[in-house]
């Protein structure tokens, strides 16, 4: 559980956690950096602040380009589901995955975030084993199991 | 509910008022009755005048009649006379035989006219001429029978009986003298001829010379002086002589009789009869004209009578035209249109014949009704309508809580759950090199977890508890509000101004304190981040409303957030300090007292929050 195990990532994963709670940030920066393969994680704590990181790495094969998104919807100023629409909506960005990470697990949310494009959608779970199991996947899910795009 | 009471005056007054109008019913049966009497009262006088006029037309008609009836009996009068002479001057059978016929039929006339005659005057003339009938054909037959003994005695003695004294005469023979022969037979001559003369044509003339013609012959025969054997013969001669004088008297009386019988009596009775039969007839044709006159009058009294009764007929049906147009389809028609004004909405339309207590009055009072209930089921409706808004406006913001708290009350839950299970791990595996950190982020969520549950408390009591009115100046609340933060306000150097702190406000003293507390926390939390941070607090008169103001010099607002803000746990910006209810409990207070809150803000150069209280809740008399 320590090495990389899969060859698909030798470098490990990148990941662009959106999430305004700092502690909550870090919650999820455990569950995700687990030991599986190596993670890098960047938090960013505004959507705004963090679509302006995407843009500037938006062109496939850029070397700070997250492998994936992880966007909590409630945020402060400009919403998860906005943040969401505006990647989906951007021709470089559209085929990067984007996946959904609240509290909230009402049907308007979900139905919403899927309509805008979301590639999952996960809720927040109290129960701190099924949530860090929850996270344990996510990582090996992607990076393992998941066949990316290749880059042209 | 007013208009309803200006329009129902107490209620002995308009009794009284309402006693004038009979029923429409009521009021329609009369006048049509009137109408039928007067319309069967014209009938009945035409009948009675028509029915007149042919009565009179009829009795002058007999009276007509009568009157040729009478000149007819006239006539055969006239002619039955002539008849009557027509046989004394001829003495035919059929002469007789027409008078009888006559006399027969005139009797027959006069006893129809009596029968028919109409008047008394008329009978009792009529009566007179049936009496003068029978007398003069009583004297007729008796004049029919001395012509007929006259004849029998001429036949008798006088025809041939000189004759047969000539011969006795002549028998004599030896006695007579030749002389006295022709004398003698000479004066029975003459005596002869006048006889028939006077049978003929009585005349005393012919009386007097029969007698000087017997005188003479008697004469003669006493000359005679005749032999004794002759004596017994001349005394025959003489006594035939006699004989045939006496005759001559008989008929010489006879015709006097007759001729008295029939110059006098009979001829009186003519000409009364014809003078009566004339006077019925003058009778019948005065009549008659008199009947024609008053035909003529009952006429045109009929027609004046019918004339002035079909003009009141025709008034009267105009009159009762005009009542049922006045006191039934102009009212009708005018509570039609208000029944109209008000079923199109126009509640103001004052119903006429409210008044009245017919069957008009009962329609007003119905279309009043209607009008009340209309206006209440518009209230109703509207009422309905601003529920059914409320409920909607409710529903939206429970819907808004439960979503909110279903994510915010949850998302430090979800930092406490998750620390604590690394805590336990970690104290499991007996590492420790984390333990601070995860109790610190536990405590942080512990508190946000406590500071929601107080916002809440706080939100739902600025919506649904009892308020306490009174009155207190700005400055007293606001210096409760900014105890909180004296702290921060030192520590971070915050420039703090407090403006109109004199001005009066009446409101629930602790709701108002937590809304400009909140506005301050928010001021301080999220406008005062650089480096010269200031917080500007300031209440005055405006109108009928206090304003208070509660200013910042921070980042400022976006305009497309200016509604959202005010939403339940809503934060523009990842400051750990909030828990997004602040603003909603500002907006909840504000509408409490019937104020309400604005955001005027420029990014990057500050944000003022506006609350509009009004002074009928909020402001007392004077600042």
């Amino acid at each position: 559980m320590t090495s990389v195990s899969s060859g698909k990532h030798p470098y490990g994963i990148r990941i662009l956690l959106v999430e305004d709670d700092p502690a909550q940030a870090e919650l999820i920066r455990m569950g995700l950096v687990n030991g599986y393969c190596d993670v890098e994680v960047r938090h960013l704590n505004d959507a705004r602040v963090a679509l302006e990181h995407l843009e500037s790495v938006a062109e496939a094969g850029s070397p700070g380009r997250p492998d994936f998104v992880v966007v909590d919807l409630r945020l402060p100023g400009m919403s998860g589901h906005d943040l969401l629409k505006a990647i989906k909506a951007d021709s470089r960005m559209c085929t990067l995955p984007v996946v959904v990470l609240s509290t909230s697990a009402s049907d308007a949310d979900r139905v919403e975030a899927y309509r805008n494009g979301a590639n999952s959608y996960l809720v927040k779970s109290l129960d701190h084993l099924e949530f860090r199991e929850m996270l344990h996947d996510l990582v090996k899910y992607w990076s393992n199991w998941n066949q990316p795009m290749p880059v042209a | 509910m007013m208009e309803r009471a200006t329009n129902e005056p107490d209620p002995a007054a308009s009794d009284a008022r309402k006693r004038r109008h009979a029923s429409i019913g009521t009021r329609v049966r009369i006048g049509l009755g009137v109408l039928l009497a007067l319309h069967l009262l014209l009938a009945v006088v035409a009948h009675f005048g028509f029915t007149g006029a042919c009565t009179a037309i009829e009795e002058y008609e007999r009276t007509e009649y009568e009157a040729a009836e009478a000149l007819a009996i006239d006539g055969l009068g006239t002619e039955l006379q002539r008849a009557v002479s027509m046989y004394l001057r001829t003495g035919y059978t059929s002469a007789e035989e027409r008078t009888r016929e006559l006399s027969v039929q005139l009797s027959l006339a006069l006893s129809e006219a009596s029968g028919r005659a109409s008047e008394f005057e008329g009978r009792e003339t009529i009566g007179l001429l049936q009496g003068l009938l029978a007398s003069y054909a009583d004297h007729f037959e008796k004049l029919a029978e001395d012509q007929k003994a006259q004849d029998r005695v001429v036949r008798d003695g006088l025809v041939g009986a000189v004759a047969e004294i000539i011969e006795v005469y002549e028998a004599l023979g030896a006695a007579r003298e030749p002389g006295h022969e022709s004398s003698f037979l000479d004066a029975m001559g003459r005596a002869e001829r006048a006889a028939m003369q006077y049978v003929l044509r009585p005349d005393s003339d012919e009386i007097l010379a029969f007698d000087a013609a017997v005188g003479d012959a008697r004469a003669v025969l006493r000359a005679m002086d005749p032999a004794p054997a002759s004596r017994a013969s001349l005394d025959r001669v003489a006594a035939r002589l006699a004989a045939y004088e006496s005759a001559f008297g008989r008929v010489c009386q006879i015709t006097r009789g007759r001729l008295h019988l029939m110059n006098v009596v009979m001829a009186g009775e003519a000409a009364e009869f014809h003078w009566l039969s004339r006077e019925l007839r003058e009778q019948g044709i005065e009549r008659s004209s008199a009947l024609l006159v008053q035909t003529k009058q009952r006429l045109i009294a009929s027609q004046v009578l019918s004339g002035a009764f079909s003009g009141a007929t025709i008034i009267a049906a105009i009159v009762a035209c005009w009542v049922i147009v006045k006191s039934v389809t102009r009212p009708i028609m005018r509570i039609a249109t208000a029944f109209g004004d008000i079923a199109s909405g126009r509640h103001s339309v004052r119903v006429p014949y409210l008044e009245r207590d017919d069957e008009i009055g009962r329609m007003a009072s119905a279309a009043e009704v209607f009008r009340n209930q209309s206006i209440e089921s518009q209230q109703l409706v509207s009422e309905t309508r601003r529920l059914a808004a409320d409920v909607e406006r409710k529903s939206r913001e429970i819907e808004s809580f439960v979503y909110s708290a279903s994510h915010d009350l949850k998302s430090p839950l979800v930092s406490l759950m998750g620390y604590l299970g690394y805590l336990k791990d970690d104290i499991g595996n007996r590492r420790y090199d984390r333990v601070d950190r995860f109790l610190v982020q536990i405590d942080d969520a512990s508190q946000r977890i406590r500071r929601n549950i107080d916002d809440l408390l706080e939100l739902s009591r600025a919506g649904t508890a009892p308020m306490q009115t009174e009155r207190f100046r700005f400055s007293e609340i606001v210096e409760t509000a900014l105890a909180d933060w004296r702290v921060d306000i030192a520590q971070r150097g915050i420039a703090c101004s407090v403006l109109g702190g004199d001005t009066v406000l009446v409101g629930d003293r602790d709701r108002l304190t937590d809304l400009v507390g909140n506005l301050i926390a928010n001021a301080i939390k999220y406008g005062c981040a650089d480096n010269s941070p200031a917080v500007r607090v300031a209440a005055e008169r405006d109108g009928s409303w206090v304003v208070l103001k509660v200013s910042d010099d921070g980042p400022g607002i976006h305009p497309e957030n200016h509604d959202r803000i005010f939403g339940m746990f809503e934060r523009l910006s990842s400051s750990e300090e909030g828990t997004g209810l602040g603003l909603s409990i500002v907006r909840k207070i504000a509408e409490a007292h019937g104020g309400r809150v604005r955001v005027e803000s420029t990014p990057g150069a500050g944000a003022t929050f506006t609350v509009h209280l009004p002074i009928a809740v909020a402001g007392g008399e004077g600042s």
